[in-house]
């Protein structure tokens, strides 16, 4: 749905810094960015729903232990390891999708 | 229809955990089930037999999974079983509340060699939520049969009895919509087909193949180094060391096909309307709320399972297992005392032990297996992770251990909720270190006879036992100092090359998808007593 023109939001804001999304607070959205670790940690979180341009929404942060997030209408609970090697862009509530 | 009388079709159900596939099964079935393990594996398998019409219909329940990589035993399965058994028929399951999820499934298995027709159950819950599907509108897109179904009251299976005949007579029209990898990505596969085409397995579309080694997947991977020539392979080896990032265009990829379908297929509600699913959370999952919650539930699970199940359990000790023993002695008071003390002692009060714990059990299956359902378990083991992790556990491990306390043998049973295999045989190896009841009784009876002031020794016995469950953390640790991929998720593992020295520090990496719950749903609770069964026999 959302996921192509969220792409071409993106890329036209390149510039903008990552964050790890270990690092967002709660009810912010992000747009995912890039993923890091294994290639098979890549290729299972791919397979989650978190491919890069897709909107995420924090959920439940708290600062440790592991991190609740809304990825394409699912929650998914991560462990805080795994949430640090996705970098997402932190986006306005401004111009948020909402869900995504 | 010749044909059709005199071989059974034969029908895969496939579907993602919570989505009612169990149901659906329980509904073509009946009670004309057979229950019992994948050959080698400990995953459960569920076939049955049903007559609809003229046809016989053998139907197998794939295990649950939400993708198709080689992950865990579950995803291996699955596929293995439709490229090597070729079922007539795959009946892919989909929440219609969850669709974008669901249909994922569905993209990765419509490249695989048997026709798939889907199966969009708990439309009446989808509803509820506002989101309206539109299944002949799904149907046109995907260009594969949509049944809407609401397994639970029943909905619908005449409907996909229907349509798995109507497909199993006309399958030349069969030519579905499959979800391509990222454009960018088209012509490395394309490469890799190319290398690949004359040498893979029977039964293995090379598509597929190319498409499956560009994720990443280890097992096709390692199956086609030993198919192709050397040169071949260092060739194939090439091309995936320059596109290692191949798995996001993959993944992707079936992402943009399912937000293509699901675009026209579906209406939903608002955006930022909180539902209740939405509200409850907020409580179940909060490191306090959730914790009090969470004793609440357990508590009423304890209750439960030993306020009604032990009056049964005493009652069948007595009345059934005592007369049985008395009557079998007084057959045979004449023998000789070997055989009666076999017979009375061993066989009927022995094993009779164990037959009356079968209140117990079904009653703790069906409250474990209602919390499944509702989705409850995942939040449950997400408030509880942080404890586990201590024990080197996954926090669904907890439920059954907290049992323990109440008696070790639901305990050790209940190990079978946690999808993660690893994690189940911790649990299962730790469960009897919980002291439970009747070991306390001993304990309480034992102590004062040895000790001055047996109150502290019997503390310091318990507290020994939970230390030596805790330790078993650490003796591993330092083997998993390295552990980098470490995702699992609901149904997951590690890959197998890895499996061996990774046992729970795995563990600490959990990631559970927080099924939609779906709160109070009374018709659900008949999945739970198919459950209880299943898992008794």
């Amino acid at each position: 749905m959302a996921t192509e023109s969220l792409a071409e939001h993106s890329r036209s804001s390149t510039a903008a810094t990552l964050h790890p999304l270990a690092e967002l607070p709660p009810a912010q959205h992000g747009v995912i960015q890039e993923l890091q670790g294994s290639h098979s940690f890549r290729s299972r979180l791919a397979a989650l729903g978190f491919v890069p341009g897709t909107s995420v929404r924090m959920v439940r942060n708290l600062g440790h232990g592991p991190v609740i997030v809304t990825v394409r209408d699912t929650r998914i609970a991560l462990g805080r390891e795994e949430a640090r090697q996705v970098l997402v862009q932190a986006r306005r509530d401004g111009d948020e999708h909402a869900g995504g | 229809m010749n044909t059709q009388e005199a071989r059974p079709i034969r029908v895969a159900l496939a579907g993602q955990p919570n989505v009612g596939k169990s149901t659906v099964f329980n509904l073509l079935t009946g009670l004309n089930q057979h229950v019992g393990n994948w050959p080698g594996k400990t995953v459960e398998q569920k076939s049955g037999t049903c007559h609809h019409g003229v046809a016989t219909f053998d139907v197998i329940d794939l295990p649950g999974t939400y993708s198709l990589s080689a992950n865990s035993p579950e995803e291996l399965i699955t596929r293995e079983y439709i490229i090597r058994e070729k079922p007539d028929v795959v009946v892919a399951v989909v929440d219609a509340a969850a669709l974008e999820r669901h249909l994922y499934l569905v993209a990765e298995l419509l490249p695989l060699p048997a026709p798939v027709i889907i199966a969009l159950n708990m439309v009446d819950v989808a509803e509820q939520q506002g989101v309206k599907v539109e299944a002949h509108v799904l149907e046109a897109a995907v260009r594969v049969p949509v049944v809407p179904m609401t397994a639970t009251r029943g909905q619908g299976i005449r409907e996909l009895f229907a349509r798995i005949q109507e497909v199993m007579c006309g399958q030349a029209q069969y030519a579905p919509n499959t979800p391509e990898i990222r454009a960018d990505h088209k012509g490395v596969q394309l490469q890799i087909r190319a290398l690949v085409a004359d040498c893979v397995p029977a039964g293995f579309p090379a598509d597929w193949v190319a498409l499956k080694i560009l994720e990443g997947d280890r097992q096709l991977t390692d199956l086609i180094c030993t198919c192709l020539p050397p040169e071949a392979w260092s060739e194939v080896h090439g091309i995936l060391r320059q596109h290692e990032d191949a798995c996001i265009a993959v993944a992707g990829g079936r992402y943009e096909w399912v937000a293509r379908m699901v675009r026209a297929a579906v209406v939903r509600p608002k955006a930022g309307q909180i539902t209740l699913t939405d509200r409850l959370d907020r409580w179940a999952t909060d490191p306090f709320a959730g914790l009090l919650m969470l004793a609440a539930v357990l508590g009423l699970a304890f209750w439960l399972t030993f306020a009604v199940g032990s009056p049964m359990q005493q009652w069948l000790g007595r009345y059934v297992v005592h007369s049985a023993a008395a009557m079998a002695g007084q057959a045979l008071s004449s023998a000789p005392r070997r055989i009666s003390g076999v017979v009375v002692d061993g066989a009927i009060n022995g094993v009779g032990t164990v037959v009356t714990f079968f209140p117990v059990l079904v009653i703790f299956f069906a409250v474990l297996g209602t919390l499944e359902d509702v989705g409850y378990m995942s939040r449950g083991a997400y408030v509880m992770d942080r404890f586990m992790h201590g024990m080197g556990l996954h926090g669904k491990s907890f439920l059954p251990l907290f049992l323990g306390f109440g008696c070790n043998v639901p305990a050790v049973m209940g190990a079978r909720v946690i999808e993660s295999e690893r994690a189940r045989l911790m649990t299962i190896l730790l469960a009897p270190l919980v002291p439970c009841t009747a070991r306390m009784a001993v304990v309480a009876f034992l102590a004062p006879a040895f000790f001055a002031s047996p109150a502290p020794v019997s503390w310091a016995l318990l507290g020994i036992n939970l230390a030596v469950a805790r330790r078993g953390r650490y003796g591993h640790e330092q083997s998993v100092a390295g552990r980098a991929c470490c995702l699992h998720h609901g149904a997951s593992s590690v890959p197998p090359a890895q499996r061996a020295h990774h046992l729970p520090g795995y563990l600490a990496a959990s990631s559970l998808v927080l099924a939609q719950g779906r709160h109070g749903h009374p018709g659900r609770v008949r999945h739970s007593v198919g459950a209880v069964f299943s898992s008794l026999r």
